[in-house]
């Protein structure tokens, strides 16, 4: 998690801290609204613990939730409150007891004394919302709006204010405006495909930050909130490399001028039957067997039915397993942030230099062709500033006259396609793109024959 | 001493909430705790000039402390309690009239 | 359309209004003005200005503030509040540096008073001087993009308009969905060489269009706000109350 860095209060969550250029300027307040089950509780958590490790000690105040509920769910993500609050830096105020039993003003002299107990520089009020219906709606908000304001604000504590907003509404209405606020935050939960659910994030406003309205998507996981972000044209550091490496097929190697470049992002498209398993299988193992750390992802089979296929192949898969890595992902229950986010963990645990992705035509029938698109833009930068050479098999005939939108991320475009004739249907090899180098422009017949692919 | 204090507390409280906003005492209560380690009435009571010197703080300036003054005597007034700049006089040291203010506040309610 | 009332801006009469209010007020009562626009500072030396006003039946159209203080605002609308809602506005001095960021300073001070405004039951308003009209406007449309519309309103102030180098007709057309309150201030032509001002009616200002306009649109006050005169306050506000009422039926 980030730390302070000056009069910047880190938000504790990395990316975004990035986006605001190392957090929230000390002594805003910053509205977070958000629909039930948006993460607006794990929000608020991350940046309190983002400032009690550090030794800004943090108070937050619940009308939501009791105080065992919330050591128990935060200690589940890795947030250890409970250690926090023993060494004096955090403290969690059951607000609706005390406002049920004394009212606003003993609740106000209660947060008061806290703060000044533990000399807390971070505040959180969850939710603001239920705070105006304990009490009368004209008090609720001149205790808003001129004694909470003016504690917070000459002290330079900085606060959270948490408000909901109820499921379907996507406007933050009447009643929040209002809030003399430096920063609006909106964190929603939509419905995506298939039946899944999509957290996000929109930077409404935050003032003297000049920040795009754009929208991010993230997920919830050990840590808190993982905020997905597009890389930025500034982080793009990776090019493709002169040295070349072998795609295990002679023949291929031939017709690419002497084989892939490394860290180059290659596709292999054909329909089912011509043998795109087979290629990317043959390029796994001669590279694992040369050296090199492969990671092979499959959409479609599981890492057993890999090993098969290999072993149907005639290579050892015991032999390879320290240089090969199989690892089968089923889409079904994941979003497009989540895979996203645990690509970025494989990668950071295994440092392959070589990823392929088998059947990546899949992820199109999962997600939207727009998060297809980004998914797989986002894997081709982050692998080419990661020195990781890309090789990803799609479905698309290219050769008859099907798109492939991926196009524009190749560098290498290889079409597999079928022929039929009078002795039989024929298979067809043809180099589309192969960028950097003379490449064999012919269509090529080819065989798959015990385990190897020959080219006519 | 402890029962003049706790009148002009109660009475600050009162006042204060009613011409400016719910629980402001409060607000003087942590900053003063906050800067000088004690409660407000505590050091209205022993350094009014002080005191005087955190309303300004919290209030951001001197016109606006003149300006909750007013709004205080005339609050004041419209209870029949004749008396004006209680807190302006804490400027100079003096906490005489706002302790007679409190004590008045108190008297009325207690006939009524 | 709404009844269009008119006021009297209290700033001609000076440091007075500090020993002789009550007087004033009786002043401005014969002269059948309906409401004062005052300060905060001449509304807290006393603490009757209530009954002042009752007595008189005049109302408190609205308390003219500088912006900047978030502390005083609250009092203002507190005080506003309690007197049944009304107008707070707000100006500016000029900027002397960084220009568009102290606009924008503004604008967000005046959302952020605005914004709790509406639970005063009272409207904020933008006064212009000459300064945000310059250049075309670039201020005061700096203002206008950066605040919220339905919050933050404008109080026009013709002669300023003028001075600052636009035509205050062709402005207000412009602005009329967000002018809900006007500074009616008029200056010969000499007068605006000088930095001077006249009575109403004595002036080149196009009251008439002007009147039209407001009775168009959204305003409810016409507060006259002289800030000098060569002749007395009194008769100064009587010669400007006259031409309202004479040439308007106001």
């Amino acid at each position: 998690m980030s730390e302070m860095r000056g009069n910047v209060m880190s938000t504790g969550i990395k990316e975004l801290d990035e986006l605001l250029n190392g957090g929230f300027p000390e002594g805003y307040i910053v509205l977070v609204a958000g629909h039930p089950g948006a993460g607006k509780t794990t929000f608020a958590a991350n940046f309190l613990y983002s400032g009690c490790i550090n030794g800004e000690a943090g108070i937050y105040v619940s009308f939501a939730e009791r105080k065992m509920e919330f050591l128990r769910h935060m200690k589940a993500l890795g947030m250890d409150f409970g250690e926090l609050e023993r060494r004096g830096l955090f403290s969690f105020i059951e607000g609706f007891t005390i406002i049920r039993e004394e009212g606003i003003e003993e609740l106000l002299e209660f947060i008061v004394g806290i703060l000044n107990k533990i000399d807390a520089r971070r505040l959180v009020i969850d939710p603001i919302d239920a705070l105006i219906r304990l009490i009368p709606e004209s008090k609720a908000r001149a205790f808003l709006h001129t004694t909470l304001f003016d504690i917070v604000k000459p002290a330079r504590i900085t606060t959270y204010l948490i408000a909901e907003l109820p499921l379907g509404k996507e406007v933050i209405g009447y009643g929040f405006e209002e809030f003399v606020v430096d920063a609006v935050i909106k964190l929603t939960i939509k419905p995506y495909k298939r039946g899944l659910l999509r957290r996000s994030l929109i930077l409404h406003k935050v003032r003297e930050i000049p920040i795009p309205k754009y929208e991010y998507e993230f997920i919830i996981d050990k840590g808190g909130i993982i905020l997905h972000r597009p890389l930025s044209s500034k982080e793009l550091s990776g090019s493709i490399k002169s040295e070349r490496i072998s795609s295990g097929i002679k023949g291929l190697d031939e017709m690419l001028g002497g084989g892939f470049f490394r860290n180059s992002f290659i596709v292999v498209s054909g329909p089912s039957g011509t043998g795109k398993t087979v290629i990317s299988l043959i390029f796994a193992q001669h590279s694992a067997s040369i050296g090199e750390k492969v990671l092979y992802i499959t959409f479609e089979e599981s890492r057993e039915q890999v090993e098969l296929e290999l072993r149907l192949l005639g290579y050892d898969v015991k032999m390879l397993k320290d240089h090969l890595i199989i690892k089968s992902i089923s889409l079904e229950l994941l979003t497009p942030e989540r895979i996203s986010y645990m690509y970025r963990r494989l990668i950071e645990s295994y440092k392959p230099s070589i990823v392929i992705f088998d059947g990546a035509s899949i992820v199109k029938r999962y997600y939207t062709e727009e998060d297809y698109f980004s998914f797989f833009t986002e894997i081709a930068q982050m692998n080419k500033n990661n020195n990781i050479t890309t090789l990803i098999t799609t479905i698309e005939d290219i050769l008859h006259g099907e798109r492939l939108e991926i196009d524009t991320l190749a560098d290498t475009i290889i079409a597999l396609s079928f022929n039929g004739t009078k002795e039989g249907i024929r298979r067809t090899i043809s180099i589309i793109k192969h960028r950097g180098s003379w490449h064999d422009t012919r269509k090529r017949e080819y065989v798959i024959r015990k385990g190897m692919v020959v080219i006519k | 001493m402890s029962e003049k204090r706790e009148l002009v507390r109660n009475f600050l409280k009162e006042v204060l909430s009613e011409v400016f906003a719910p629980s402001f005492y409060v607000v003087l209560e942590y900053h003063t705790s906050k800067m000088l380690g004690e409660d407000f009435t505590d050091c209205l009571m022993r350094d009014p000039r002080k005191a005087y010197e955190i309303m300004t703080k919290v209030l951001n300036s001197e016109y606006t402390v003149h300006i909750l003054d007013s709004l205080v005597s005339r609050h004041l007034r419209s209870l029949g309690i004749d008396i004006k700049d209680s807190i302006m006089k804490l400027k100079e040291g003096d906490n005489k009239l706002i302790i007679l203010a409190a004590e008045k506040y108190f008297k009325l309610r207690r006939r009524k | 359309m709404r009844r269009l009332r008119v006021g009297a801006q209290l700033i001609i009469w000076g440091k007075r209004v500090f020993q002789e209010l009550p007087k004033i007020l009786d002043v401005i009562a014969t002269l059948n003005y309906e409401g004062i626009e005052a300060s905060l500072e001449i509304i807290s030396h006393y603490p009757n200005y209530e009954e002042l006003l009752k007595e008189r039946s005049l109302v408190l159209s609205g308390l003219h503030q500088g912006v900047g203080d978030m502390n005083t605002s609250k009092m203002a609308l507190k005080v506003l509040k309690d007197l049944g809602g009304g107008y707070l506005i707000f100006s500016s001095p000029r900027p002397h540096m960084d220009f568009e960021k102290r606009c924008i300073e503004v604008a967000h001070f005046l959302n952020d008073v605005a914004s709790i405004a509406k639970n005063y039951g009272v409207v904020v308003c933008y006064h212009n001087h000459d300064w945000e009209i310059a250049d075309n406007g670039r201020g005061i449309k700096i203002i206008l993009e950066n605040t919220n519309p339905e919050l933050v309103h404008l109080c026009m102030d013709t002669y300023w308009v003028k001075y600052g180098g636009l035509d205050p007709v062709t402005f207000m057309e412009e602005n009329l969905d967000r002018i809900v309150y006007l500074h009616l201030k008029d200056g010969t032509e000499e007068d605006f060489r000088k930095r001077s001002f006249c009575e109403l009616g004595r002036g080149i200002i196009d009251f008439e269009s002007i009147i039209g306009l407001a009775r168009r649109g959204n305003v409810e006050w016409l507060v006259v706000e002289q800030d000098s005169t060569k002749i007395s306050p009194e008769e100064s506000m009587q010669i400007s109350r006259n031409y309202l009422r004479e040439k308007f039926n106001l």
